[in-house]
C-alpha cells in the first residue's frame, strides 16, 4: 500500500498553475540577463580619468605656484655715476722693461720642405731639409 | 609587407640571373694595380695573379678591355746611383768633389765631400729593389714608365734610411731606421738627377747627396 502511494507521490507531476508560474519567473531571469547595464555603473567606467585629469591640474598648479619668483622686497639703490675731474691726470707709469728671452723665437713646425734647382747644364737638383736628418 | 618582398624579390631575380663571374688572369702586371681601374665588383688574387670579375656580360666585357689594355710587358731599367756625403773629409780615392756639379757646390756651404757608395740597380718596372748602401744604410727604390715616347720618362720613388738606432720610449726600447731621403722625382732615361738631403736649421752638420742616374733598357 505504501509502495503504491509512493509511487503515486512520484510520479505526480505540477500542477498547471505552477508550471505556469515557473515558466515565467525563468523568462523574467533570461529577460534580466539580456538587459544592457545600468546607466547609473556606466559612469564609473570615466571615473578614473577624471580623477586623473583632476590631479593633473593640481599638481601643474602646485608646480606653477612653486616656480614663481616672488618679488624682492628691497630694491637696490640706482647707480651714482662719478663726476669728471677738472684737472688732467697724472700718467700712467711707463711700464717696465721686460728683459728679453735668451731662447730664441721658436721655428716654423714645418719638418720637411723639398727644393727644386735647375742648373744651367740642365741638371735638376731635388734637395730636401729635413729636421730629422741624422747622418 | 609580403606582397613588397615578393615584389622586390620578382623585380630583382632578373637582374641577379643576368650578373656573371669570370676569372681573369694577368699576365704581365700586378694583378693587385690592374684591378685598381676596375669599377666593379671584382676580387683578385696574388698567388694566381688572377682577378675574378663579377657583373653583367656588358659590364665584364669592359673590364676584360681595360685589363688587356694596361696589361702591358713591363719595363726594365737599370740605375747608376752614387752617393756622396758632404761636410766630411775623405781620404784622396774617396774625394767626390769632382762629381758634384760646380754649380751646385757655388750653392752649397760644404767644402769637402766624400764617396760613401756607388752601386748599379737593376730591375722590373713596379717592383721593389732594395740594396744595401755604404755600409749602414739601406736604398729603396721603384720606378714606373711614365712616357715611352719621344724620350723615356720614369718616376722613381726613392729612400734612403741611416743605420738603425735604437730609441728608448716609456714602453720600453725600440728600434728605427731613420729616413734620411725620400723623394719621387722623374728622370729621363740617360739623364742624371741630383738628389741632396740636409737637416733644417744645421750648423754644422753634414748632407747627403745621391746622383740617380737612370736608363730604360729595352
Amino acid at each position: 500500500m505504501k509502495d503504491r502511494k509512493l509511487r503515486q507521490l512520484l510520479s505526480m507531476l505540477p500542477e498547471e498553475e505552477e508550471i505556469a508560474r515557473r515558466a515565467a519567473r525563468a523568462r523574467r531571469r533570461a529577460l534580466a540577463r539580456l538587459e544592457e547595464p545600468e546607466p547609473a555603473r556606466r559612469g564609473w567606467r570615466w571615473a578614473p580619468a577624471a580623477a586623473l585629469t583632476v590631479l593633473l591640474v593640481a599638481s601643474a598648479a602646485w608646480v606653477s605656484r612653486a616656480w614663481r619668483v616672488d618679488p624682492l622686497v628691497w630694491t637696490p639703490p640706482a647707480p651714482r655715476i662719478a663726476s669728471v675731474p677738472a684737472a688732467p691726470l697724472a700718467p700712467a707709469p711707463a711700464p717696465a722693461v721686460r728683459k728679453a728671452s735668451r731662447r730664441a723665437a721658436p721655428g716654423p713646425r714645418q719638418e720637411r720642405l723639398e727644393m727644386h734647382l735647375v742648373l744651367s747644364d740642365g741638371t735638376r737638383v731635388l734637395w730636401t731639409f729635413d729636421r730629422k736628418f741624422t747622418l | 609587407m609580403k606582397r613588397a618582398f615578393l615584389f622586390l624579390v620578382l623585380s630583382v631575380a632578373p637582374l641577379a640571373a643576368q650578373e656573371q663571374t669570370k676569372v681573369v688572369k694577368a699576365i704581365h702586371r700586378p694583378a693587385e694595380h690592374l684591378s685598381r681601374l676596375l669599377f666593379m665588383s671584382h676580387s683578385f688574387t696574388r698567388e694566381f695573379n688572377t682577378i675574378t670579375l663579377r657583373g653583367t656580360p656588358e659590364a665584364i666585357k669592359a673590364a676584360e678591355a681595360a685589363i688587356q689594355q694596361y696589361d702591358t710587358p713591363r719595363r726594365q731599367a737599370e740605375f747608376f746611383i752614387r752617393v756622396i756625403q758632404a761636410g766630411m773629409p775623405a781620404p784622396a780615392p774617396d774625394d767626390a768633389t769632382d762629381l758634384v756639379p760646380a754649380e751646385l757646390k757655388s750653392v752649397l756651404r760644404y767644402s769637402r765631400y766624400s764617396l760613401r757608395d756607388s752601386a748599379i740597380l737593376r730591375g722590373m718596372e713596379a717592383d721593389r729593389l732594395q740594396i744595401a748602401l755604404g755600409g749602414n744604410l739601406t736604398g729603396k727604390m721603384t720606378f714606373h714608365l711614365r712616357e715611352a715616347q719621344p724620350s723615356a720618362t720614369l718616376e722613381v720613388a726613392v729612400n734612403i734610411d741611416g743605420p738603425s738606432t735604437l730609441i728608448k720610449t716609456k714602453d720600453g726600447e725600440v728600434t728605427t731606421n731613420p729616413t734620411l731621403l725620400q723623394t719621387t722625382t722623374t728622370v729621363k732615361s740617360g739623364e742624371t738627377v741630383v738628389l741632396g738631403a740636409s737637416k733644417m736649421q744645421s750648423q754644422s752638420g753634414s748632407a747627403l747627396i745621391v746622383l740617380l742616374t737612370a736608363k730604360l733598357l729595352p
